[in-house]
């Protein structure tokens, strides 16, 4: 076969060939870093662009009184559902206090607050790309949450300046999460994306007593996601008598394409 | 020698931006604008108005931009632009031997399904969301659906911009007297 001189798939795959190598070795460190930290407040800026527009689109679709009046109202009973979900997780914790007449201190959390650059398309819901990462003291599992304290999502990956968020709705982001209702028991179960429109918590055993309304929070199991951080709302219940398992779909209270601030938990 | 250099700067940062312009704005977008894929349009028109050279560059660039924001691995968008590239640089030197509305269409609409396939099959081979195969996903066929309503738009309106700037893309006819 003769190779042409000039051949640009040639010349072109060399290129390629050079900069993997080059990226393997480090080689390429110095100007990604430079690079990434030169377009980090653009990308952001052009990302809050994006999520204002998506915002006043979905604003638009529907009559704009009743619109603005329900946003205020679900950003309340976003805001209510944490303070219930806070309350409820601080009485509990106040009567095993009482029991052990014992007072500990409540650890507090270090907060990083992000703002998201990127959003990786192929994921059903989307992952989010955000301006901090291992520099910042993130790492792989940790929770991020809304500036309302809704859970969004948790930490997948890390590089030095950024990192990737699986959202709560994405397929095959599970967290630990437990049930709060009047019953007092905690059920615990694992949530998953459903399909990047709602959440599915499923592994409930049949005998728990849940239904739509329920507050889901996670539970706390692992290290680097802590108890109580709301992630939705029960709004339907599977459980056919033949199975095992009792199923819910979960409705998170954020719509997480408006997002573009968030905050990242290290415990 | 600054005029070229003048050229390569001014194309480097056209590109950047517009790379750029898609990771961050375009994706932020409801579901039907996100679809929108300029990376892809204005590399078929760097490829059908320009040539091979010219569309490799712009992959050079867009790919290693996609790739420095993106959490794949390292030359995983460049791999995949360039293969999408090179199979439409072959298809057009092969099959489609004019420069017509239709090759643009056609070639824009090949380029837009080679490119989501190798996307979504190498991301499930790659990368860490082992879920449902991509190829059985709705939402992917949905998603493919709106990118190529964009692309074929996009075509339509850019050659038609191209054709009011050029004599090359117009039918001509020898008359015999």
């Amino acid at each position: 076969m003769k190779i042409k001189k000039n051949d640009p798939v040639l010349i072109f795959t060399v290129v390629v060939i050079f900069l993997f190598f080059a990226h393997l070795l480090g080689l390429l460190k110095p100007v990604e870093d430079s690079l990434l930290w030169l377009v980090k407040p653009f990308s952001s800026r052009l990302y809050n662009w994006g999520a204002t527009f998506n915002n006043s689109y979905n604003t638009n679709k529907k009559n704009s009184d009743l619109q603005s009046r329900v946003e205020a109202l679900t950003k309340e009973v976003a805001l209510l559902t944490v303070a219930g979900s806070e309350c409820r997780e601080m009485s509990e914790e106040n009567k095993k206090l009482r029991d052990i007449l014992k007072f500990s201190a409540v650890s507090g959390f270090h907060n990083v607050a992000a703002k998201i650059m990127a959003k990786e398309t192929m994921a059903d819901g989307g992952n989010l790309v955000i301006d901090r990462g291992r520099f910042d003291g993130l790492r792989s599992g940790l929770a991020v949450v809304s500036e309302e304290g809704i859970m969004v999502g948790k930490i997948v990956e890390v590089k030095d300046s950024s990192a990737l968020i699986c959202l709560t709705v994405s397929p095959n982001c599970q967290l630990a999460a437990m049930v709060q209702n009047q019953n007092q028991n905690n059920t615990q179960g694992i949530t998953d994306g459903d399909l990047g429109l709602t959440i599915k918590m499923s592994y409930i055993p049949q005998l728990e007593k849940i239904a739509p309304g329920d507050v889901i929070t996670t539970s706390g199991l692992g290290d680097n996601i802590p108890r109580g951080l709301v992630i939705g709302r029960i709004t339907q219940v599977r459980n056919g008598s033949n199975e095992v398992w009792q199923e819910a779909t979960i409705e998170p209270p954020l719509n997480f394409d408006g997002l573009t601030v968030v905050s990242v938990i290290i415990p | 020698m600054w005029f070229k250099i003048g050229q390569v700067v001014i194309f480097i940062a056209l590109v950047s931006v517009l790379t750029l312009g898609q990771l961050s704005f375009i994706l932020a977008l409801p579901t039907f604008f996100k679809a929108l894929n300029l990376i892809l349009i204005f590399l078929v028109f760097a490829l059908f108005f320009y040539d091979l050279r010219t569309a490799s560059a712009f992959v050079l660039i867009s790919g290693f931009w996609s790739d420095l924001l993106s959490f794949h691995f390292f030359g995983f968008y460049l791999i995949v632009l360039f293969l999408t590239v090179w199979a439409a640089a072959g298809i057009l030197t092969n099959w489609l031997t004019n420069r017509s509305l239709y090759s643009f269409l056609l070639l824009i609409i090949t380029v837009t399904l080679i490119y989501n396939f190798l996307l979504g099959i190498l991301s499930y081979l790659f990368f860490y969301d082992r879920g449902q195969f991509i190829l059985f996903q709705s939402s992917f066929w949905l998603f493919l659906v709106y990118q190529i309503a964009w692309s074929a738009l996009a075509a339509i309106f850019l050659f038609s911009l191209a054709s009011a700037f050029t004599k090359r893309f117009k039918p001509f006819f020898l008359e015999r007297h």
